[in-house]
């Protein structure tokens, strides 16, 4: 078995939550969550041990990781770009908004920067169609974005 | 449950049920607060569930419980055969599920609970005979529950008024895209569209022209400005190709690529096709990259007979809602903007011009060459061609001066300003060895004359006449002196 290589402090803390649980195979989602919660991400350790602590397969919690668009199996940047691109938003013309944070950022959608400062993500709906287009950077909600709040909003989030 | 006979006893039931919604209010207040609902139904009645309640009523006293639990009787559970059936509420469960569209279809949602991948399973069994768990699962959208307490209260004749023939009540639609006005609206069924997009939304936005209202979501269809004044409601928007579906309503004006708008939903199901079945596996992914081949110029007619036929037998064959409807973005353009598929095939052009590849870019050399900042444009030299133009003795070869050339080229020869040198010009071009001068001011005058009043248009014509009569037919009467029309 591959060695863990993450914090054993986080290891306890999920440990504890999964003990909280019903600790099977129904909580998994929940505890997917927190493990995402608690790591930032789901690497296939973190996977095997929460097969085991749940008595799974690994081959059935990398089902759940891989279906669900909202878990990731890669780190991600300390701020995360998430632009919308639903219908809303997409008619009011997000790809652009999109192909101005790949420019400035020079990387692409899905990807994260070489410092781990930012991941550009694209995502359906976030449910303000009012403010369409809309950016979100974590849990801040920027709307009616235009190309040129695109390099203010990144300016907020330097260090 | 009592049956509701009369108007006394449908306000009884109305207080009954206000009681049951002060115990959820109480509850938010106090996570401890339980309540225990006794099946009052025949079957458990007749095995002693009132006088259960009757008991645990008398429990709940002895163990001074009185402010953390009560005791109740509600209708039939449904498993009368298991009576008597306590239920304790709530039980404080409280699901999430990680993003996945496909969880909107039932049988996805009730995996996705159950902790494991949300892909649907064939019905039957329906959730209402084994669902959750196995067990009989009511699977509603939060709107419809919403509407429920409503309905009770002010009974089903109050709620029937609203509506049209075949679809009652109310719908929320959450209006969007290029429209003044943005946001949830609760309109009667059978409103019109022209109603919510003028009315209500406000009009376009910037005074755009309106093309298509999308509704449904990614399993809709499009509605087309001719169909403004359709009454919606559930059938009515079936019967034009769209859907109810979420209730989603995006206003699309002329600068949207249809084309385009239909590859954007193909690529969302696409992203989103749990990949049970292959019709909605595989078939929409065809789909998507025949309508990313239309949008970059290299589709053909067949194409869209392809993409029609394999959009219906994904239609038809798909396991599960997501699949069924995905082809409907695709369809409805296609059967109701089928000349901009057609542009984009055919003419290789994007009528919105939003597909990158199909836009054509034109550079005109003037308007460069006026603004360039580097000099990346000259001039070029043709002195050479106009000489081997004269030279050649079978060439007839005229040169047209423009009317400003006759004062500056005195200039350039150190004359006074403001000489005119017409006829010196006329002279020196004639013995470069052009055959005739031609020069602007002849047209530029007629186009003067024409402008400055409708009425000479007469004029110019029998002028016009007078002139092709009187020209030789070498060619436009050439004038040594350049001539006046006053």
């Amino acid at each position: 078995m591959k060695t863990r290589t993450l914090s054993q402090d986080l290891y306890k803390q999920l440990e504890e939550y999964i003990d909280s649980t019903e600790a099977n195979e129904a909580a998994l989602i929940e505890v997917l969550h927190e493990a995402q919660h608690l790591f930032g991400y789901l690497p296939m350790e973190v996977q095997l041990f929460i097969g085991d602590k749940l008595n799974i397969p690994a081959s059935k919690v990398f089902g759940v990781v891989s279906f669900y668009s909202y878990f990731t199996t890669e780190p991600k940047g300390k701020y995360v770009i998430n632009i919308c691109t639903g219908t809303a938003c997409f008619v009011r013309n997000a790809n652009a908004i999109v192909k101005e944070f790949e420019n400035t950022l020079n990387i692409k959608t899905g990807e994260t920067t070489g410092n781990g400062m930012y991941t550009i993500d694209c995502l359906r709906c976030v449910g303000a169609c009012g403010l369409a287009p809309v950016v979100m950077v974590n849990d801040d909600v920027y709307g009616k974005v235009t190309v040129d709040d695109v390099q203010k909003i990144i300016a907020k989030y330097t260090e | 449950m009592d049956r509701i006979e009369n108007l006394d006893c449908l306000l009884n039931k109305q207080k009954e049920l206000e009681h049951t919604m002060d115990i959820r209010k109480a509850n938010h207040d106090n996570t401890e607060y339980r309540e225990l609902l006794i099946c009052g139904g025949t079957g458990c009645v007749s095995s002693q569930s009132l006088k259960l309640l009757e008991n645990l009523n008398q429990e709940i006293k002895n163990h001074g419980l009185e402010n953390s639990a009560r005791a109740s009787i509600t209708g039939c559970f449904g498993f009368c055969e298991k009576g008597p059936i306590v239920k304790v509420f709530p039980e404080d469960v409280f699901y999430v599920g990680a993003g996945a569209f496909v969880c909107g279809e039932e049988t996805a949602l009730i995996h996705s609970i159950e902790g494991g991948r949300g892909e649907p399973t064939t019905k039957p069994p329906f959730p209402a005979e084994s669902g959750l768990w196995g067990k009989p699962t009511s699977v509603n959208n939060v709107e419809t529950f919403a509407n429920v307490p409503a309905i009770i209260i002010n009974g089903a004749s109050w709620y029937n008024k609203f509506g049209s023939h075949t679809s009652k009540g109310t719908k929320v639609f959450a209006l969007a895209g290029k429209i003044n006005n943005v946001g949830l609206v609760e309109v009667p069924m059978g409103i019109t569209l022209r109603e919510i997009i003028y009315d209500i939304g406000g009009g376009i936005k910037d005074g755009k022209k309106l093309k298509a209202v999308q509704t449904g979501g990614p399993s809709g269809g499009c509605i087309t400005a001719d169909q403004l004044d359709v009454e919606i409601d559930y059938e009515s928007l079936y019967s034009i190709g769209s859907m109810m579906g979420s209730g989603g309503m995006i206003v699309i004006d002329e600068d949207n690529c249809i084309v385009d708008i239909a590859k954007f939903y193909l690529e969302f199901t696409v992203e989103e096709s749990c990949g049970k079945c292959t019709p909605c596996r595989v078939g929409n992914k065809r789909l998507y990259e025949m309508l990313t081949k239309i949008t970059e110029g290299k589709g053909t007619e067949e194409d869209l007979e392809t993409m029609r036929n394999l959009a219906e037998t994904i239609k038809l064959t798909s396991l599960c809602g997501l699949g069924q409807t995905a082809p409907n973005p695709v369809l409805s353009t296609m059967k109701y903007f089928y000349d901009e598929y057609l542009a984009h095939v055919r003419d290789k052009k994007c009528p919105a011009g939003v597909c990158q590849a199909l836009l054509k870019y034109h550079i005109s050399e003037d308007k460069c060459l006026a603004v360039c900042p580097t000099a990346a444009l000259a001039e070029v030299n043709n002195v050479p061609t106009v000489w081997d133009a004269i030279n050649d003795e079978k060439k007839f070869v005229v040169v047209q001066t423009v009317p400003a050339v006759r004062v500056a080229l005195g200039e350039e020869f150190g004359m006074e300003p403001r000489t005119v040198v017409t006829g010196k010009m006329v002279a020196a071009l004639r013995s470069i060895g052009f055959d005739k001068v031609f020069d602007t001011d002849f047209a530029a005058d007629l186009t003067i004359m024409e402008e400055a009043s409708p009425t000479t248009t007469e004029t110019l014509k029998s002028l016009k006449k007078e002139l092709l009569e009187s020209i030789p037919r070498t060619g436009l009467r050439q004038s040594e002196s350049p001539m006046r029309i006053q």
